[in-house]
Formats: structure tokens, C-alpha cells, sequence
């Protein structure tokens, strides 16, 4: 087969299989920012890509298992034995920044009323009062 | 004699003999990268201190006589989705543009025990996606034999590098190709291993049930060495598998006889470039000539090959790109130091959207659409029931013949941004060697005519874990024939 003629390209005016409002939902799901020219392009691209992709339901698999469902016959786990692992200072060399043997992350929760209090040590103490969201 | 022209099998007889030694043998590769890496851009990070100290300890190494293995003293550079303890590692993402790894992969810890010489880091298509080298977010790689040209991805750089003779030998990692392509485009012997057969441990994921890593060199025989040194069980990867690991070296072979060979069908039916069908059919006949008994095979579900790689390949790669958040390790936007203040969904908006790149950001949408709800059982599930049946159609032809012969591409590498507005064009490059990962093989590229000055390769492929009786046929292919000698014009003194 040659790529031209597995290709079924979507028209421009063809409705399309991922429209933007999904791209955008999709983008949030795995936290992405786009920009709506991004939302565009992504929604024609991966329209035209599900489109190919959709030949496989003409494979009938009545009765056929799933690959990923079939058990694990190589898997095998060492034994559960305590033994050294990375020394901290490994660990925390690539964090974007580190205080005192912890990794700092940014406010997770609203901190604005009460209940900051627990978690401010936790978080960016500096910054915790400004945080808006 | 220039060094850096060497196979693996002829430096160790060199360096085992006192004629050279391992540092002259990594000066000349340094030499070698300054020379025409300008030209070819296969490296993200040379390591000349590093490469040079672990030089002359294989020096002493050889010196003694103790723990010498046909690796020793041998430089050898790697794709940058390895971890490499103290060495930069960014799979050529903006993610991870400033991350060094404190630990190495178990494959690299295994060449440094062999004592081969690491001189530095392979541009790659950002986390493996891609067939061209084109994604890298620093720069394209370019095809030896012919600058304008791609040469093949993800691993281009890997394959360019040992192609340019930037390096005796490369690992890359091949999760739909990512190994055969680049190696078929740049003329040099490649390797997709069994999955499970060599560990993953330290391999920066792109699909887990796919990803297998293997050697580039410029023959079989090589090929065997560095598997020897790399394959086996691994008990922080639970998938490595505990078969036994061969001598592969002793597997090669010079005939044929008795050797039963499969052309399936589909992969031959239409759409092969002229050029490349001829190698080809050459090839084929060569390995008759050698004593091979051909057949042709069928494998029904090839058609089901791309989307069923594709779909897998994105829902996974989607869930091990979840822990790039600017969190633990890799880029976080805005930077820490800068007055703005955000909460920490917005950090991972914005580092996500600033670390990855196009490509990246299409497959990891594709594979959350594939695994969401509504659409989980007719993309994602579905593609794993074809794959099911994709297995069984190599389990079924390996009940008639030992091997199969089949393309890498339909055509010989094509021309830098010939395709990289076209994502669909770009992911059905890939036809001839996506089958392999979902269905549970392994492969070997070997090159196998010229079309119009590019190398055209060849894939020889075995049921899981038949990676000697491959090499054996490999082996018996090259010591018949001359394609794997050839070597791209590039640099001075050719």
C-alpha cells in the first residue's frame, strides 16, 4: 500500500471528528496550555489522524482478548528486600527548588481563609498570602 | 589509517595487540565529531574530559590483561533518552534541556563495566516521536549521504553519528522503528531487540510495552558484541526478561542451508519505490544464492499496523509525559526566582506548554482521546484486540519459516521538511516497522543496495528472542556481499 492511498483526507468543510472545544478539554485534562490558533490546528490535525484510525473497526474481534488484558507471563519481581537507594542530595539535585531535605511545590490548595495554616509549611511560605487561586 | 573508520571487531584486535590505544582510538572519534558534526548535527553533548578519562582507564585495562571484553577502550556514543550519571540527558526536549541524571541506565552501567568509552549524547525526535529527527527541539540531524536529506528518526542521530563515523558504535531505542529507519536511511546495521530482552531501567519512557533499546553498527558482527554486553535480566526492569543471553558472536553463519525465509505479501504487494524494490528482490536472491529456501507469507492485519501502534503508542506515552511538571525535576515555568506568583495548575500549564513541543503536544492530546470515556472501547481497547490478532498473524508465519525479509521503508530517506507539516504522512513512513513492537518480535536493519546515492536497508525478522538465529542470517548476508562497507563522502581524506 502507498501512503496516498490509505490517506482519506478530511475537507476543510467536512465536520470534524475533535472539534476545538474538545481539543481545548482534552488540552486541560493534561494541564497544556493552547493558544486558539493552537486549538485549531491541533483540532484539524488530529481529526484527520482519527479519521485514518477509525479502519479499525472494520476488524471484527468477537471473542478475541485484549493484548493488554492477557496475564503477565514474563513479569517478574525481586524479592521484597530493603535495600540502599538513591541518597537524597541525588533526588533533590534536579528539583527545581529544594529547602531542607523537601522539595518546595507551589500552593496546591486555597490557602486564603483558615485552614492555610497546616499547609503553608508545606508549601511556599514566602508567597502563600498572595496566592489568589 | 584513520581510526574513527573501525569496525568494533577490528579496533578490539588493535587495542588487545598493543598497536593502538584506547585514547588515540577516542581522540581520533573527538577528532572525527569537531570534523564534520557542524555538518551533520548528530550530537546534543559531547563529553571529551569524561570520554578521555575513561580512555585511558581502559588503557590500564588492556594494559593488564584483566576484565578485557571486545568493548573495551571502544567509544561508542548513545541516544539522549538515556540516563547517563553526570551527563546531560534532555531526549531533546526543552523540558529537559538542563537535566543531568544522578544514575545511569542499566545499559549504559553495563557498557562502562565492559569499559567502552562514552563520548557523548545523540539528538533524537523529542521523547522518541518521530520519523525524521525533525522534532528535536534543538535542531535536525542531517543524513550523511546526503545533507538535504533526514536521516530517519527517532534515533537519527544515533544512526547519522555511526554512519559519519562519529563513533564505532551507538544504542539507540526503538519503540515503532525508531532504531530500524534511521539505521536503513543511513546505511548502517540496527538492531530492535525482543522486547524484555535488554533492560529498560534508566530508559526515559515513550511507550512502555514497546520501547526496546539496540545497537547501530556497521556490521552484524558488531551488532553481536554490544548485544552481548547490554542483553539480560535486570531486576530493577520486571519485564527484562530471564532467558538466558547466548554468545550471539558464535551464532554467525556464512551460509544459508536449510535456512527457511518468508516474503510476506503485504509488505511487497505495492507502493515500494522502484529502487527499493529492486534492492530488495537482489537481496532476496542473494540469500538464496547462500543456500535460504524463500517462501512467501501472509500477514493479514498489517493494514491495522499504523493505528494500532499509533493508538497505543499515544495512550501510554501520554501517561509517562504526566511527570514532566516542573515540580520534581526538568523545566518549571515561570521561573521560581521571577516575581510572578501562580498556583500550581498553572504552573503545569504553562511549563507543559513551554517544555513540549508540537509533536509531543499532538500525542499526548491523541492518546488522552484514545483513553477517554466514550471513546476508550472503539480506539484504545480496540487497538488492543487487533494487536492481539497482529501477534498471532507473526506467531502463525513463524510456524512456516524461520525468518522473515521484509522492507524498512517505502522509500530511501526523504528530504528535510519533505513532510513535517503532515503528521499523518509522517507516522505512515513509518508502515514497514510498527508491526514489530505491538507484535512481539525482533528485528535487524541491514543495508542492502544504493537508490539514487541512499542507502536502502533490509529487515530481517525473528520470533521473540531469536536475535542469534537473525545475526546468523545477517552475518551469513554480509560476508556475501559488500553493502554494509559502503561509507558515506563526508570529511577530508576519502
Amino acid at each position: 500500500m502507498t501512503p496516498e492511498e490509505t490517506t482519506r483526507p478530511v475537507s476543510p468543510q467536512q465536520e470534524r471528528l475533535i472539534d476545538q472545544d474538545q481539543v481545548r478539554h482534552i488540552a486541560y485534562l493534561i494541564r497544556l496550555a493552547l493558544t486558539d490558533e493552537e486549538a485549531d490546528t491541533f483540532s484539524r490535525q488530529l481529526s484527520t489522524i482519527v479519521d485514518y484510525f477509525d479502519r479499525l473497526a472494520e476488524v471484527d474481534v468477537a471473542g478475541v482478548p485484549a493484548y493488554h488484558q492477557q496475564p503477565m507471563r514474563r513479569a517478574q519481581l525481586r524479592p521484597d528486600v530493603a535495600q540502599p537507594s538513591m541518597a537524597r542530595d541525588d533526588f533533590l539535585a534536579n528539583a527545581p527548588q529544594h529547602q531542607d531535605g523537601y522539595i518546595r511545590v507551589p500552593v496546591v490548595l486555597d490557602v486564603a481563609d483558615d485552614g492555610g495554616e497546616t499547609l503553608s509549611a508545606a508549601t511556599d511560605e514566602g508567597r502563600s498570602g498572595d496566592e489568589s487561586a | 589509517m584513520n581510526l574513527h573508520e573501525l569496525t568494533v571487531h577490528e579496533a578490539h584486535v588493535l587495542l588487545q595487540g598493543g598497536e593502538i590505544t584506547a585514547v588515540e582510538l577516542t581522540q581520533a572519534v573527538l577528532d572525527r565529531i569537531r570534523e564534520v558534526d557542524p555538518q551533520i548535527r548528530a550530537y546534543v553533548t559531547v563529553c571529551e574530559e569524561d570520554a578521555l578519562r575513561e580512555a585511558a582507564a581502559a588503557d590500564d585495562r588492556l594494559r593488564s590483561g584483566d576484565g578485557v571484553t571486545p568493548l573495551t577502550g571502544v567509544p561508542y556514543g548513545v541516544k539522549d533518552c538515556l540516563s547517563t550519571n553526570g551527563v546531560r540527558t534532555t531526549c531533546s526536549s526543552r523540558i529537559l534541556e538542563d537535566y543531568v541524571p544522578r544514575y545511569d541506565a542499566t545499559v549504559i552501567q553495563r557498557l562502562r563495566d565492559a569499559g567502552a568509552v562514552l563520548v557523548g549524547k545523540h539528538n533524537m525526535d523529542e521523547f522518541g516521536m518521530g520519523s525524521s529527527c525533525e522534532n528535536s527541539a534543538f535542531f535536525a540531524t542531517h543524513n550523511p549521504w546526503d545533507l538535504d536529506c533526514v536521516p530517519g528518526g527517532s534515533s537519527g542521530g544515533s544512526a547519522a553519528a555511526v554512519a559519519a563515523e562519529m563513533g564505532l558504535f551507538a544504542l539507540g531505542e526503538d519503540t515503532g522503528g525508531s532504531v530500524r529507519m534511521p539505521a536503513g536511511f543511513c546505511g548502517v546495521t540496527g538492531l530492535k531487540p525482543t522486547y524484555g530482552r535488554v533492560s529498560r531501567y534508566g530508559l526515559i519512557a515513550l511507550a512502555s510495552s514497546f520501547d526496546s533499546i539496540g545497537p547501530f553498527t556497521h556490521d552484524v558482527r558488531d551488532a553481536a558484541l554490544v548485544l552481548n554486553a547490554i542483553a539480560g535480566r535486570d531486576p530493577r526492569d520486571s519485564t527484562s526478561v530471564a532467558a538466558p543471553v547466548p554468545d550471539y558472536a558464535v551464532a554467525l553463519r556464512t551460509d544459508l542451508r536449510g535456512v527457511k525465509l518468508g516474503l510476506p505479501v503485504e509488505y511487497f504487494a505495492r507502493g515500494l519505490e522502484p529502487g527499493v524494490e529492486a534492492a530488495l528482490r537482489q537481496a532476496v536472491a542473494e540469500l538464496e544464492g547462500l543456500g535460504a529456501e524463500v517462501h512467501e507469507v501472509s500477514l493479514p492485519h498489517t493494514a491495522y499496523a499504523i493505528p494500532i501502534y499509533y493508538l497505543i503508542l499515544t495512550a501510554e506515552a501520554s501517561a509517562n509525559l504526566a511527570r514532566f511538571d516542573g515540580v520534581r525535576f526538568g523545566l518549571s515555568y515561570p521561573p521560581l526566582d521571577s516575581p510572578e506568583v501562580v498556583d500550581i495548575i498553572e504552573r503545569y500549564l504553562q511549563t507543559r506548554e513551554r517544555g513540549f513541543g508540537d509533536e509531543v503536544k499532538r500525542r499526548i492530546m491523541l492518546g488522552t482521546f484514545a483513553l477517554s470515556a466514550g471513546y476508550y472501547d472503539a480506539y484504545y481497547l480496540q487497538a488492543q484486540r487487533v494487536r492481539t490478532l497482529l501477534r498471532q498473524d507473526f506467531e502463525r508465519a513463524f510456524e512456516q519459516v524461520d525468518a522473515l525479509i521484509a522492507p524498512i521503508s517505502p522509500t530511501p530517506a526523504f528530504r528535510l521538511g519533505e513532510k513535517i507539516d503532515d503528521p499523518l504522512q509522517m507516522y505512515l513512513s513509518d508502515i514497514h516497522v510498527v508491526a514489530a513492537n505491538p507484535g512481539g518480535v525482533c528485528s535487524l536493519a541491514v543495508p542492502c543496495g544504493l537508490s539514487e546515492g541512499l542507502p536502502v536497508g533490509m529487515q530481517i525478522v525473528g520470533p521473540p528472542l531469536a536475535e542469534a538465529e537473525i545475526f546468523g542470517i545477517g552475518a551469513a548476508y554480509q560476508a556475501a556481499t559488500e553493502w554494509h562497507t559502503a561509507r558515506p563522502a563526508i570529511g577530508a581524506a576519502r
